[in-house]
Order: structure tokens, then C-alpha cells, then sequence
């Protein structure tokens, strides 16, 4: 009864749901603080490579921060800054399109700069931690931080503003599409070149040599990042925690004039582009098929798939298709998933291949991460599709479309998208780090069991308690159902991640994989028989105010 | 009208028959114990205060609310026993014709007509036939929803609600929004599908709108209906009740709600 009463959503109810994401989000911060401090640890014993080592360690997350935070700014900016409900409201009023450009700017980085708060400051804690020092590092790394985060959050509004103001013009969606993949690819390949070391990066770092008195692997990650924004920040954070002094005079100048310099080019060339792009996109943003105009053009409809389950299931992905804030918010997602990629690529897995705890730990990771992948997927496109239909669910209520019959049409897609997105890449993880055709296989079936449990899961608990007032998916997905779903599968990707680990170290033992498989199998049947049960008997007394 | 539909058990069986249908939300009782029928060629105008169970009534009829009690009939089909069965009898246009913003007023009709299984070369003539009806919308129909006026909208849905000819049309507030050429077609259209053999439960608040197409009247009032009949049965009981012989209906809702 009390979870009913939660799920029904009151203020109490609200302050629950918040509460059960500062847990969520507290639990992913305390467990990232574990495995870096573990890390950073682990590499003192390996004196100036583990100098080199760290500063790496650093300048990856650094580099990592700045581009998740710069790619998340932009995707949700242009709807907070060009497209959010009350827009048209403020500008009706007195208030000057420069202090909106502001207000907006603000608005954007306080929900984009999520990257920077739970993995930048588990780093600097266990930075500090690692290296034994004292408050005053904390004070110099909390000034680090907050200059990048000044720095990332001024490139985001500039960056946003020129987009808005390239893509003023109506532009097609074929155009938005390929401007947006070519960046991410151009982001992507960029990680992966640099942010991930390659098995060369490592036999350079343990090279031993003394260039100009400095540590030769010092060098080398120095120069591989110089061109980097966040360099400058990396190797100031390195030199509190370590007291060496990675990179030059120009580097730890760059560290403010960096900010500085951002800050003063969105406050003024950020501002005017805004002042032009906003006017012309309030008026006629639309993304069309093609030409610059709103129409659509007189289509049949539906044109690809066949009767009315058919019809339903292509009406949602061209409704995704003609939204280009959800767009941003999947590509966003899928460039999270490229960057995952480049990893599974470039980092040197064979190497750990005769080390069956380090295999077993990898397996773990990579299903935790696929895991992620799924809920995040899941969380934005699965579970807010009932309550998608919004103002205009009275059409599908009042039509005699069999309800069973369409949330099993729906589970089939959305399984099969989520499987295909995320599966593969994780396959291909694992059959970079081992060779035992039994223990791929194992890690396929649990891959897969996990794609379509997770799909479920989302799918009944949207089902189960929609909201039809709410037109935001990201306000839907952080409701008491989106909360219930979240917390259940990320409990469920830890048991599977836990069997996936366990089996790993079976096989290298001699053991048998069948018992883990079959705990996943049992424990999945349930959550599944359940979630369909619930979405069952919520969709034959649901109501639709 | 032609006769696509496969209809109830009876063939006389009323197109609407609403028995003993209440509705509570919480502690609240919305509706209490409504019943009424409709036979084929009916135009029924539901009329009362905001709050007193129209739209209860119409979210009810058309499967949107799970009744307390009471059952819902719709031309011999039991609408909780085969919801599918029932809805596909029925046409609907609700108080707030919202479509999918981002689907064009045509991509929108096609879905609508493919949800009630209208072949496509039977939806592409049906829309054609039924947007010719109000000036201008086949004009507009080929742009987003979400451009669309709140007039244009409620042409849309009762174009959507009458593309698989239903034999019962549910509507509540046919014509707000709408103006007045496209009112008085509205009216045409109504009284041409009541002609053919379909009925109409009509909730507004637009007296003249009611007064000038419906056969029988209903006043709810506090979920309850107090009174019903057409309009000179309605006039008679208001003179008995001491209310002035030749009322209008406004007159009739003002002494029947009991506001004067």
C-alpha cells in the first residue's frame, strides 16, 4: 500500500523519488571513489611510470569530463535554450533576450554538469586519499574544478549558440542528423586516439629515460594532451597530488586565462549569436522531411509497417525521428555507447588474457557497462512510451486496438532495438578479452536474457504507472515508476554482472558455467512473469483522465 | 450511412444504453446511477453545470473510465465484457481534441483510420470526403498538428471520429472552437449521420448548438440526471413547476439546475 501510495506521486512522494536518486547517484560516486583510489594505489609501486601512469589516469578523466560535458550541454541546450515551454512566455515579456541567454545558459549547466560533480570529485578524493594529503589539496583541487567547470559550462552556451544559429534556417533532418554524426564521430575518434591508452601508450610510459630532467613518460602523456583544453587542468590536479610539475609555465597560465577566455567569448559573441538564432527558431524550428516549410506533405500513413499495431509502432519512431531534442538525447546516449566502443577497441584487453581474476573482473565491467547502456536506453525511449501518448491518449483508449496485443508489439521492438544497440559491442569486448568458446557463449546468453529483461521491466513499469500530463521523458523517467524501474534493473545488471564474474571464474577453475546461467535464467523468468503480469492488469483498468 | 460494422446481438438493440452507470473517485461520487437509452437515429444532448458528470459520462461511454457500478451498452455490446467489440461501433471527439503534434493532420487521420482497420484506399477517400465538408482543411491537413488553430483541431477529430462510421458518436463540446460556417456544418454533418441510423450522445454547453439539434435533452446535475425529455415535454414540466410556458432551453437549464 505505501509503494501504491508512493507511486501515486504526492509532494511526499516527490521528496521520496528525489531522495531514491541522490541514493542512486550517491552509491555510483562512493563506488567510482573504490575503484579509483584502488587504482591509483595500485600504481605507486611503479614509481615514475605510475607518475606517468596517473597523470594518464587524469588527463583521461579530465578529457572525458570536458567532452560528456561539452556533447551533453549542447544536446539538451538547444531545447532548454531555443525550445523550452515557457519561451514563448519570456519573451512576451520585458525581460531582455540577453538576460534570458543567461538564465537559459545557467539552467542548461546546472543539468549537464552531472558528469563533472560524480566523476570529478570522487577523483579528487581519492586523488588526495591515494597520495596521503592534506585539506590544502583539497582547497587548490575544488578551485581546479570549479575553473574547468567554468570553462566547460562558457563552451557550452557558445557552442549551443552557434548551433542554434546554424540551424536557424529549418534545416532537414537529414542535415541536423549528419552535422550531429559527424561531430560525435569527430569526438569519438578523438578518445579514442588519445583518452584511451593502446598497448604502444604503455610500452612508451614504462620506457625508463630523463628528457631535460624530466621523466621521459612525463613527457610523452604531456605531449599527447597539450592540445587539449582540459590539459591544463589535468596537469595542475597532478602537481597538487603529486608535487611535480607536469607541463610548462604557458600550461598553468592557460589554467586561467582558459576560463576566462570562454567565459568572455559566450558573454558577448554567445550572446549575439543567441539574440539572432532565437527569434528565427521560436518561429519556425521545425524538422521536416524536407524544404523549410511546416508541411509535411500529403502522405499516406503508415508507410511502412501494416495494421493498426503496425501503424502505432512507425508513429512512434517517426514522432522520435521528427523531435529533435529526443534525437540529441539518443545521440547523446549513442555517443556515450561510441565512446565504450573506442574502449572495448583500444584499450589493451589480451593483455590481461592469462589472468583469470582480472579476465573475471573485465567480464564483470563490461556487462555492468552494457547494463548502464540498457537502463539508460531504457529509461529514456522504453519507459516513458505509454506515457508518450500525452493529451491525445484518448485515441488510442477510445480505439478498439487490443492494448495486450500492442504492449507485446512494442516489447518485441524495443528488445530487439535495445539488444542490437548494446549487445554486440559488449560481444565484442568480451571476445577481445577471452578465447573460451564456452565462456563467450555464456556471456551472449547473459547479454541477451539481460536486453530483454531490462526492455520488460521498463516497458510494464511505464505501463503500469504513467503520467499522460507530463510531455518530458526526462521528467518521466525520474517519477516514482521511473525511480521503481531504475532501482530494479540496475539490482538485476548487478546480479548479472555478479553470475557474469562467477562464471569467468568457474571456467578458469574447471568448474561448470550452468549454475550462473541458470540463477539469471530463474531470476529473470520472474522479473519478466511479473512485469508482465502488472502491466496486464494495470492496462485493463487504466484510465485516462 | 453504409453498414460496415458488425453490430450487437439484437438488431433493434439501441445504439447507446447506458444502465445504472456511476462513477466514485476516491470519496467523490461523479456520476450516480445514470441510465439512459439511446435508439438508432437519435441526437442526445447531455446539459449541466461544470461538474456535474457530462464528461464522467462521455470518458465513461467511451472506455476511457472504468465504471464503479452500472454497465455500458453500445448497440448490444457490452463495453467492459468486449471493450475491442464495443469501441469499434464507436466514434468519439473529446473536449480537448489533442492529436500527435508531430504527425501531419492527414499522417494523423490514416492512423486513426488504420486503428479502426479502414483499408487505406477506403481512409485516403473517406478524408477527402469528410475534409471537403469544412472549408479550408484539406488545405491544412498536410501540415504538423502542433501549427494547427484549436478550430482546425476539432475539425480534425470529428473528421477522425466519423472516418469508419461508427454507430454511435460520442462528443463532447462539438462545436467549441469552431466558426460559425464550420458550426453550422457540424450541425449538417450530425444530423445527416443521425439521418443514416446512427445516434449521438451531444455534451455541451452551447444551449443553442443543443436546442437546434437534439431530439431529447438530459440535465445532469450533481451526477444525477434530473431531468429528460425533448424540448416541449421539458417546457411542460418546467410550467407545471411554476417556470414560464414558452421557455428557451438556457431557461430550462437555469430552472432545472436550479438556479432560478
Amino acid at each position: 500500500m505505501a509503494l501504491r501510495a508512493l507511486l501515486a506521486a504526492g509532494d511526499a512522494a516527490q521528496d521520496v523519488v528525489v531522495a531514491g536518486f541522490v541514493l542512486i547517484f550517491g552509491l555510483v560516486v562512493v563506488g567510482e571513489y573504490f575503484v579509483f583510489e584502488r587504482a591509483l594505489e595500485a600504481l605507486h609501486p611503479l614509481r615514475l611510470a605510475g607518475t606517468a601512469l596517473s597523470l594518464y589516469f587524469l588527463e583521461s578523466l579530465m578529457g572525458l569530463i570536458l567532452i560528456i560535458s561539452l556533447v551533453s550541454y549542447v544536446a539538451s541546450g538547444l531545447w532548454v535554450h531555443f525550445r523550452a515551454a515557457d519561451t514563448r512566455l519570456l519573451r512576451a515579456s520585458p525581460l531582455p533576450l540577453g538576460a534570458l541567454y543567461l538564465l537559459r545558459s545557467l539552467e542548461t549547466f546546472l543539468v549537464t554538469s552531472w558528469a563533472l560533480a560524480i566523476v570529478g570529485l570522487p577523483a579528487l578524493a581519492a586523488l588526495g586519499v591515494a597520495h596521503a594529503r592534506g585539506p590544502g589539496f583539497y582547497a587548490t583541487g575544488l578551485v581546479v574544478l570549479l575553473l574547468f567547470a567554468a570553462l566547460t559550462g562558457a563552451a557550452g552556451a557558445l557552442l549551443t549558440a552557434a548551433a542554434g544559429a546554424l540551424f536557424r534556417r529549418s534545416p532537414t533532418r537529414r542535415v541536423v542528423a549528419a552535422t550531429v554524426v559527424a561531430l560525435l564521430a569527430v569526438f569519438a575518434a578523438l578518445v579514442g586516439r588519445n583518452v584511451i591508452p593502446s598497448t604502444g601508450d604503455f610500452y612508451t610510459i614504462f620506457e625508463p629515460g630523463i628528457l631535460n630532467g624530466k621523466p621521459a613518460s612525463i613527457k610523452f602523456v604531456e605531449a599527447k594532451f597539450a592540445r587539449w583544453p582540459s590539459h591544463p587542468f589535468a596537469a595542475a590536479l597532478h602537481d597538487a597530488a603529486t608535487g611535480s610539475h607536469a607541463g610548462s609555465p604557458a600550461t598553468r597560465a592557460a589554467l586561467w586565462l582558459l576560463p576566462a577566455g570562454a567565459l568572455l567569448l559566450a558573454a558577448t559573441a554567445g550572446r549575439a549569436l543567441y539574440r539572432r538564432a532565437l527569434p528565427a527558431i521560436a518561429e519556425s524550428f521545425v524538422v521536416t522531411g524536407g524544404g523549410a516549410t511546416a508541411a509535411v506533405g500529403a502522405r499516406e500513413f503508415p508507410r511502412r509497417l501494416r495494421g493498426p499495431i503496425g501503424a502505432l509502432v512507425e508513429r512512434d519512431v517517426l514522432a522520435l525521428a521528427r523531435n529533435p531534442h529526443e534525437l540529441g538525447r539518443a545521440a547523446f546516449i549513442g555517443f556515450l555507447l561510441l565512446l565504450y566502443t573506442s574502449f572495448v577497441f583500444v584499450a589493451p584487453l589480451r593483455e590481461v588474457a592469462d589472468r583469470p581474476t582480472a579476465v573475471a573482473r573485465l567480464l564483470l565491467l563490461n556487462v555492468l557497462a552494457s547494463g548502464y547502456f540498457l537502463t539508460a536506453f531504457g529509461l529514456r525511449f522504453v519507459f516513458p512510451s505509454t506515457s508518450l501518448e500525452g493529451r491525445a491518449a484518448w485515441v488510442l483508449f477510445s480505439s478498439p486496438v487490443s492494448l495486450t496485443r500492442l504492449f507485446a508489439a512494442k516489447l518485441a521492438l524495443y528488445a530487439t532495438l535495445l539488444g542490437l544497440a548494446v549487445v554486440p559491442i559488449a560481444l565484442a569486448g568480451t571476445l577481445r578479452l577471452v578465447g573460451d568458446p564456452v565462456l563467450v557463449a555464456t556471456t551472449a546468453a547473459l547479454l541477451v536474457m539481460l536486453a530483454a529483461t531490462a526492455a520488460t521491466l521498463l516497458l510494464a513499469f511505464g505501463a503500469a504507472w504513467p503520467d499522460f500530463r507530463e510531455p518530458n521523458p526526462e521528467s518521466l523517467s525520474t517519477s516514482a515508476g521511473g525511480l521503481l524501474a531504475t532501482l530494479v534493473c540496475l539490482a538485476y545488471v548487478a546480479l548479472v554482472g555478479w553470475a557474469a564474474r562467477g562464471a569467468a571464474l568457474a571456467r578458469s577453475e574447471g568448474g561448470s558455467v550452468a549454475p550462473w546461467l541458470a540463477v539469471v535464467a530463474v531470476v529473470s523468468g520472474l522479473l519478466v512473469a511479473g512485469a508482465l503480469a502488472l502491466a496486464r492488469r494495470r492496462l485493463r483498468t487504466l484510465e485516462v483522465a | 450511412m453504409e453498414d460496415e460494422v458488425r453490430a450487437g446481438e439484437a438488431i433493434d438493440a439501441p445504439r447507446l444504453a447506458l444502465e445504472r452507470l456511476s462513477k466514485r473517485f476516491g470519496d467523490r461520487l461523479a456520476l450516480d446511477g445514470l441510465s439512459l437509452t439511446l435508439p438508432p437515429g437519435e441526437i442526445y444532448g447531455l446539459i449541466g453545470p461544470n461538474g456535474s458528470g457530462k464528461t464522467t459520462t462521455v470518458k465513461l461511454t467511451t472506455g476511457l473510465y472504468q465504471p464503479t457500478d452500472g454497465r455500458v451498452v453500445v448497440d448490444g455490446v457490452d463495453l467492459q465484457r468486449e471493450p475491442e467489440r464495443a469501441k469499434r461501433l464507436l466514434g468519439y471527439v473529446p473536449d480537448e481534441p489533442f492529436a500527435y503534434d508531430r504527425m501531419s493532420g492527414r499522417e494523423f487521420l490514416h492512423l486513426v483510420g488504420a486503428l479502426w482497420d479502414v483499408p487505406a484506399r477506403e481512409r485516403a477517400r473517406r478524408i477527402d470526403e469528410l475534409a471537403a465538408t469544412f472549408a479550408g482543411l484539406a488545405e491544412t491537413l498536410d501540415g504538423h498538428v502542433e501549427s494547427y488553430s484549436r478550430g482546425n483541431r476539432q475539425k480534425v477529430a470529428i473528421v477522425a471520429a466519423l472516418l469508419h462510421r461508427p454507430r454511435l458518436l460520442v462528443i463532447d463540446e462539438p462545436i467549441v472552437g469552431l466558426d460559425p460556417e464550420s458550426a453550422l456544418r457540424a450541425r449538417e454533418l450530425l444530423r445527416e449521420f443521425a439521418a443514416a441510423g446512427g445516434a449521438a450522445l451531444v455534451c455541451t454547453h452551447t444551449l443553442s448548438f443543443a436546442e437546434a439539434v437534439c431530439h431529447r435533452v438530459g440535465l445532469l446535475r450533481d451526477g444525477r440526471l434530473v431531468a429528460e425529455g425533448d424540448l416541449p415535454s421539458l417546457r411542460r414540466r418546467a410550467t407545471r413547476e411554476g417556470s414560464p410556458g414558452e421557455a428557451s432551453l438556457e431557461g430550462l437549464y437555469l430552472h432545472f439546475a436550479g438556479r432560478r
